[in-house]
C-alpha cells in the first residue's frame, strides 16, 4: 500500500516538485536539501489527507500547494534573502546619508569643475556652466546608486536575526536643529559655495577672460576696486560659516552682512555711474557670439536697480532672521 | 466593524503564542504535519507556511532537536523540545500567566469604574 502510494505520488508530483524547487532555489545551499525533503513529506501527507476526504489526487495536490502560498514568501520565512533592498532597520541611516552626502559632494564637484574649466579652457562660460550642471547630475545619480547598492549589500549580508536592527544604536546627538531656529548645514554650504563661486567668476572676469569667453565686467577697473569687490563678495562665504557656527543670525552678524552688502552695492553703483563697471562693447560681443543685433545699449538704470534689489534683499533677509531668532535664543 | 481590522489585531495577538503552543506540544516528538493537525484539533489553527519555517528557526536557536525517521516509506523529520527549549518554555509560560492575570485585573478595574 505504501509502496503503491509512493509511486502514485511520484508520477503525479510535478506540481509539488515545481513548488519545492522554487522554494529551495531561494535558500542558502546548506540546509536546502533538508528543507526540500521535509516539504516533500509534508505536502505528501496533506495530499493523502485530502484524497481520503474525497478529492482527486490532482485537486488534492493543487490545494495542498495553494495552502502553502507563494513559494518565494515561504523561502523568505525559511531564512532566504529578504524581499526588499533596504529594510526598516537601516532605512533611517540610508536616508540620513542620502541627505548629507549630496549636500557636501555636489557643491564641491560643481565649484571644482567650474574653477578647473574656467582657468584652463577658453570655452564659453555658458557651456562651462551647462557642463558643470550635467556633471553634477551624473554625480548625483552615481551617488544615489552606489549608496543604495552599498546599503542593499549590507542588508542582504546580515544574519536574519539582525535584519530589523539598526547598524549603530541611535543617540541624541543626531537630532537635527528645529527648522526656523538654527541654521541648516545645507543652507550654509549652499550660501558659502555660492559666494565663493560668485567671487571666483568676478575675479576671472576682472582678470580678462580671453579666448572665446564673453567679457562682461571691465578688466580696466582700478585694481583696488577689483580686489575690494572680490573680497566683499567672498566675505559672504565667511559670514555664512560664522552664522552656522553661531547657530543663528546674531545682531552683530546681521549688521556685518548689511555693511558688506551696502559697501559692495555702493561700489558697484559708483562704478556703473562712471561707465567703468561693464565693458563698452558688450552688444558687439554678443552679436559676434550669438548673432544678436548689436543695435542696443546696456540699460544702466535696470542693472543699477538689479544691484540695489539683490543687496537690499540679502541685507533685509539677515535682519529679519536676526530679529526672529533673538526671541527664542539665549543672547551670548 | 471592519473585519480586516479585527483579523489584523487577532493575528498580532496570536503571533507570539505559536511558539508557546509548539514548545508545549513538542514535549512528545512530532513531525511538522502531525503537529499542525494536533494544534488544529486543540483549536489552535496555524498555517503550514508559518509553522514549518518556525520549527526550523527554533531548531536553529537550539530550543528544539530534530531527528529523521526513515523507518517508514515516507521519511519524516521529528522535532522535540531540548533542555534549553524546556527552560524557555517555563519562562514563556510564566509570562503568559502573569499577562493573563494582569489583563484580568485591568478588566476587573474597568468594570468597577476604577479609572485613575
Amino acid at each position: 500500500m505504501t509502496a503503491r502510494n509512493n509511486t502514485n505520488t511520484k508520477t503525479k508530483s510535478t506540481l509539488a516538485d515545481r513548488y519545492i524547487h522554487t522554494v529551495t532555489r531561494h535558500l542558502p545551499t546548506d540546509g536546502r536539501d533538508d528543507v526540500a525533503r521535509e516539504l516533500r513529506g509534508t505536502i505528501a501527507d496533506a495530499v493523502d489527507d485530502k484524497t481520503a476526504g474525497g478529492l482527486t489526487p490532482e485537486d488534492a495536490e493543487r490545494e495542498a500547494v495553494t495552502e502553502l502560498g507563494d513559494p518565494i514568501t515561504l523561502a523568505r520565512s525559511y531564512g532566504g534573502r529578504p524581499g526588499y533592498l533596504i529594510g526598516p532597520g537601516i532605512y533611517p541611516d540610508y536616508i540620513r546619508l542620502m541627505r548629507v552626502l549630496p549636500a557636501i559632494v555636489l557643491p564641491l564637484v560643481l565649484v571644482a569643475n567650474f574653477i578647473a574649466k574656467a582657468t584652463t579652457s577658453d570655452e564659453h562660460w555658458g557651456s562651462i556652466l551647462l557642463e558643470a550642471f550635467l556633471l553634477m547630475l551624473s554625480v548625483a545619480v552615481h551617488l544615489a546608486f552606489w549608496v543604495t547598492v552599498t546599503f542593499a549589500i549590507i542588508e542582504w549580508s546580515r544574519p536574519e536575526e539582525e535584519r530589523n536592527r539598526p547598524l549603530d544604536s541611535w543617540n541624541p546627538d543626531q537630532l537635527a536643529e528645529v527648522p526656523g531656529r538654527g541654521v541648516g548645514l545645507g543652507e550654509t554650504i549652499f550660501g558659502a559655495v555660492f559666494a565663493v563661486a560668485l567671487a571666483a567668476i568676478v575675479a576671472w572676469q576682472f582678470g580678462g577672460v580671453g579666448g572665446n569667453a564673453i567679457q562682461v565686467l571691465n578688466p580696466d577697473v582700478d585694481t583696488v576696486w577689483q580686489v575690494a569687490l572680490v573680497v566683499l563678495i567672498a566675505l559672504d562665504a565667511v559670514l555664512a560659516v560664522l552664522v552656522w557656527r553661531a547657530g543663528r543670525w546674531t545682531p552683530v552678524l546681521a549688521a556685518l552682512n548689511v555693511a558688506t552688502n551696502a559697501a559692495s552695492a555702493t561700489l558697484l553703483l559708483w562704478l556703473l555711474s562712471r561707465d567703468e563697471l561693464l565693458v563698452a562693447d558688450l552688444p558687439g560681443q554678443l552679436e559676434e557670439k550669438f548673432g544678436w543685433s548689436a543695435d542696443w545699449s546696456v540699460p544702466v538704470g535696470l542693472v543699477g536697480a538689479g544691484i540695489v534689489v539683490v543687496a537690499a534683499w540679502e541685507a533685509i533677509d539677515s535682519i529679519v532672521k536676526a530679529r526672529r531668532d533673538a526671541g527664542g535664543a539665549v543672547r551670548s | 466593524m471592519d473585519e480586516d481590522l479585527i483579523a489584523g489585531h487577532l493575528q498580532e495577538l496570536r503571533r507570539g503564542t505559536v511558539v508557546l503552543a509548539c514548545l508545549t506540544t513538542l514535549a512528545q516528538p512530532r513531525y511538522g504535519y502531525a503537529l499542525l493537525e494536533t494544534l488544529a484539533e486543540a483549536g489552535f489553527a496555524v498555517e503550514g507556511n508559518t509553522l514549518y519555517p518556525l520549527l526550523r528557526r527554533l531548531e536553529k536557536q537550539g530550543l528544539l532537536t530534530s531527528e529523521w525517521n526513515t523507518d517508514e516509506a515516507r521519511p519524516r523529520k521529528f522535532y522535540r523540545v531540548s533542555p534549553d527549549g524546556a527552560a524557555v518554555l517555563d519562562q514563556l509560560m510564566t509570562e503568559w500567566r502573569s499577562l493573563d492575570a494582569a489583563i484580568g485585573s485591568l478588566d476587573g478595574a474597568a468594570d468597577r469604574g476604577d479609572t485613575r
